[in-house]
């Protein structure tokens, strides 16, 4: 019953100091922000009611890393373009409805499955409810320490809006423990987004397609598409906002306070003014210490830590392969890929690739493409990555024949298994690039 | 109305304005991105359909072009070769989002097979090129670790006839045939061995007889045809002439002028036959034989002046990258003496 407690209680921690950083955005409308979370709270569960057909775990948690980059954003442009809040502070008093309703409707769907998983609704349910009022209760009892003025002194727009974003950026996954960090699909964002910047270059200036090109060429693209470019871009962009913040605060005009008549008062004056500004620049650079340090410790996803499980056999029965949906050890709509493996008689082994879309349907291809040697795909989020090239594929696009994309088998996907004829995996497999990998092309 | 322009430039020069175009080309391209797969497609698409996304486009690159001249007119005097570091990375970096644009907008493109003595046409305006020859530029023989001589480990060269003479076109660069706005680039795409076969049935008679496309290089990838009207496919593969070993390293050599092909006839997912070329491949009472090998290429037509904008624009950030740590090592010496200046008096 640890997990749902965890859920309970992750949920009441993220609203909790959502709650205080918008009281101090919004200073005098104390309870607002508070009554903002309470609706949230009430709203969120109608999410167990919504038909399957939305798929809304999966939209939900699109919602999560979108509100992410939105609060990124607002909080760049209220630093760059207005240092005393071009921003109505009115707009924090409901911005906790809507930054927790995704969290609270998130937890209500990942407690629905734990429930299902375990066959107790009322004991999941009450356990995550217990740890949820349990930490409310607490933040209740230290409510003044917390919402005090002098801890307000750090709390402006820019930093109320980055605080949030962080909070996001680290407890954004909605569910429970497993959904912690968003940081690993911003990652395979910049990633995918590199690698179409370099491919886009590459055809416009007719640079060929890549079987033709020479190993050292590959590998000077390769920095590109790999996923230390990508780490240190995701970084940057990461950094970015804070680090702006922290200068526009500490290196702004110094203050000569002309209207004071003695050198004393004058001094006074403007040793305040700096204190003032350690005090808001110092959220700016915690943040900074808390994003550099959650990237190096969640980020930096290398291609031996993408989740890569180990094919299970399969085996032919009169000229078909049957993989059942769901078995104990499985769950072929779980998401993650699962990957299967044939040996024939000759000796060889192909491999396939199972995963569900966004969309439930499930994506059947070989575990190799056209192009590369058959090194396979690893996970990384809503992305399977080529082993050979780093190329990232979304999910979602899986099943498309073409470039470096698995190759798609024909299957028939019945409501218990999956069945797909020898001769189509053999007709397949036979297009794979079986180059060795000793060539050392990328 | 004199004020009326001032205003407008000024608000075009603003910083504001890259700041709020800036986020929101972030927002657009984050929105794609969350909520489909293919972002960067989906945005090229937008760029190329919408006037209104063209509009704030060539705004964007008249802000930030404004913004630079700026900054160029007041840093030149003061801070020469860190402005010319700067100018030359945003400078590229300007010239890359406008051949972009341009290429977006405005790319025509074709990719024609090339045969000798056939012709590739341009499509927007109907000028035929004629193909005098097709080198496959094939050495003898290749190693399979073997790491080319060029840009690809094996590049081929067609010849164009042009208004101004024969041509010879490789895979890269590409080259400009009839001017850089209005002509056309053109590059080898893809290029591959064709073996020549011949099937014969029982009796002897030629059933079918002619070149097959493959795409076999660089050597170890397998292509394969089906023979139109009947239930054979025929998978190729190239077959090493030799192997060499030199402790555990293994090397293939492949004989690319006179290639041995490992050939496996397949029938309805059933594998007949798996024999090498070197001899008729005999199934079903058929047989295959490869009378031959040519060569094939792909041609890559574009006619798109981003492509000029945007190699101007790499060079220009290659030369930044060069002057940049001039520059600021220039900085730090200035810094340095300064501060002796400083403790000296």
């Amino acid at each position: 019953m640890i997990e749902p407690l965890f859920v309970g209680v992750k949920a009441a921690v993220i609203a909790s100091m959502a709650v205080a950083a918008c009281h101090h955005a919004s200073k005098k409308n104390g309870n607002m922000p508070v009554i903002a979370a309470a609706i949230a709270l009430l709203i969120a569960p109608f999410a167990l009611y919504l038909p399957e057909s939305l798929n809304a775990g999966n939209v939900i948690s699109r919602l999560s890393a979108y509100e992410f980059i939105l609060l990124y954003i607002a909080a760049a442009l209220s630093i760059r373009l207005s240092s005393d809040g071009r921003f109505s502070r009115a707009a924090m008093l409901f911005l906790p409805a809507v930054y927790l309703l995704p969290d609270f409707a998130g937890s209500a769907l990942h407690l629905r499955e734990t429930a299902l998983m375990r066959g107790n609704a009322v004991s999941v349910f009450a356990t995550s409810t217990a740890g949820f009022i349990a930490l409310s209760a607490l933040f209740i009892r230290f409510r003044r320490n917390v919402l005090s003025p002098d801890f307000g002194a750090f709390f402006g727009l820019p930093q109320t809006l980055l605080f949030l974003a962080v909070m996001r950026l680290l407890l954004g996954g909605a569910g429970g423990g497993s959904g912690w960090s968003i940081i690993p699909a911003m990652q395979a964002l910049t990633m995918k987004f590199v690698h179409d910047v370099v491919h886009h270059v590459f055809s416009i200036i007719l640079v060929p397609d890549h079987p033709l090109l020479r190993v050292t060429v590959w590998n000077f693209i390769g920095f590109f598409f790999g996923p230390n470019f990508s780490m240190m871009v995701t970084a940057g962009l990461l950094v970015t906002p804070p680090v702006m913040f922290v200068k526009r605060i500490l290196f702004a005009p110094d203050v000569d306070g002309h209207v004071f008549e003695t050198a004393a008062e004058r001094r006074l004056y403007r040793a305040d003014v700096r204190l003032s500004r350690r005090k808001e620049a110092a959220a700016g650079i915690v943040f900074i210490a808390v994003i550099l340090a959650a990237w190096f410790i969640q980020g930096g996803e290398s291609p031996t830590t993408r989740y890569n499980p180990a094919p299970k056999p399969v085996v032919e029965d009169k000229g078909v392969v049957v993989i059942p949906l769901k078995d104990p050890t499985m769950n072929l709509k779980d998401g993650a890929i699962h990957k299967f493996s044939l040996a024939r008689d000759d000796g060889s082994v192909m491999r396939l690739l199972v995963t569900a879309r966004s969309d439930g349907s499930l994506a059947v291809c070989l575990d190799a493409c056209e192009i590369c040697p058959p090194d396979g795909y690893g996970q990384s989020g809503k992305t399977v990555i080529c082993l050979f090239c780093d190329t990232p594929i979304p999910t979602d696009t899986l099943g498309k024949a073409g470039g470096c994309n698995p190759i798609p088998v024909r299957a028939e996907v019945t409501a218990a298994d999956i069945r797909i004829s020898v001769a189509e995996i053999v007709d397949k497999w036979r297009r794979v690039n079986m180059r060795a990998n000793a060539e050392g092309g990328r | 109305m004199k004020a009326s322009v001032g205003k407008i430039f000024s608000l075009v020069a603003s910083d504001r304005l890259t700041v709020w175009l800036v986020a929101a080309w972030t927002l657009l391209y984050v929105t794609l991105a969350v909520w489909s797969a293919e972002a960067f497609t989906a945005f090229i698409h937008l760029l190329a359909a919408s006037f209104v996304f063209k509009a704030v486009y060539i705004v964007f690159l008249a802000n930030i072009t404004v913004r630079l001249i700026a900054y160029l007119r007041v840093s030149l005097r003061v801070r020469p070769l860190m402005a010319a570091a700067n100018g030359l990375f945003v400078g590229g970096f300007i010239l890359i989002l406008l051949g972009f644009f341009l290429s977006v907008a405005t790319k025509q493109m074709a990719q024609p097979l090339a045969g000798e003595g056939s012709a590739v046409v341009t499509p927007w305006d109907g000028k035929a090129y004629g193909i005098e020859r097709v080198a496959p530029s094939l050495r003898d023989s290749v190693l399979d670790i073997d790491d080319g001589d060029g840009l690809f480990s094996l590049e081929p060269k067609v010849t164009i006839a042009t208004d101004d003479g024969a041509v010879e076109i490789g895979a890269f660069p590409p080259v400009n045939v009839g001017g850089y706005l209005g002509g056309a680039w053109m590059h080898v795409l893809q290029c591959g061995l064709a073996p020549v076969i011949r099937v014969s049935g029982a009796d002897g008679n030629v059933m079918r007889e002619g070149r097959v496309a493959l795409r076999l290089l660089p050597p170890g990838g397998s292509d394969r045809f089906s023979l139109d009207g009947t239930p054979y496919s025929f998978v190729f593969k190239l077959s090493p002439s030799r192997v060499i070993k030199k402790g555990n390293t293994e090397g293939r050599v492949y004989d690319i002028v006179r290639p041995v092909y490992e050939i496996t006839v397949v029938k309805g997912g059933e594998e007949l036959a798996r024999e090498l070329s070197n001899r008729p491949i005999v199934f079903d009472g058929l047989a295959l034989e490869i009378t031959g090998t040519s060569s094939w290429a792909i041609l890559d037509i574009a006619r798109d002046p981003g492509i000029a904008f945007v190699v101007a624009g790499l060079a220009m950030l290659a030369a930044g990258g060069v002057v940049l740590p001039l520059a600021v090592a220039r900085v730090f010496s200035m810094l340095t003496r300064h501060r002796a200046g400083e403790y000296n008096s």
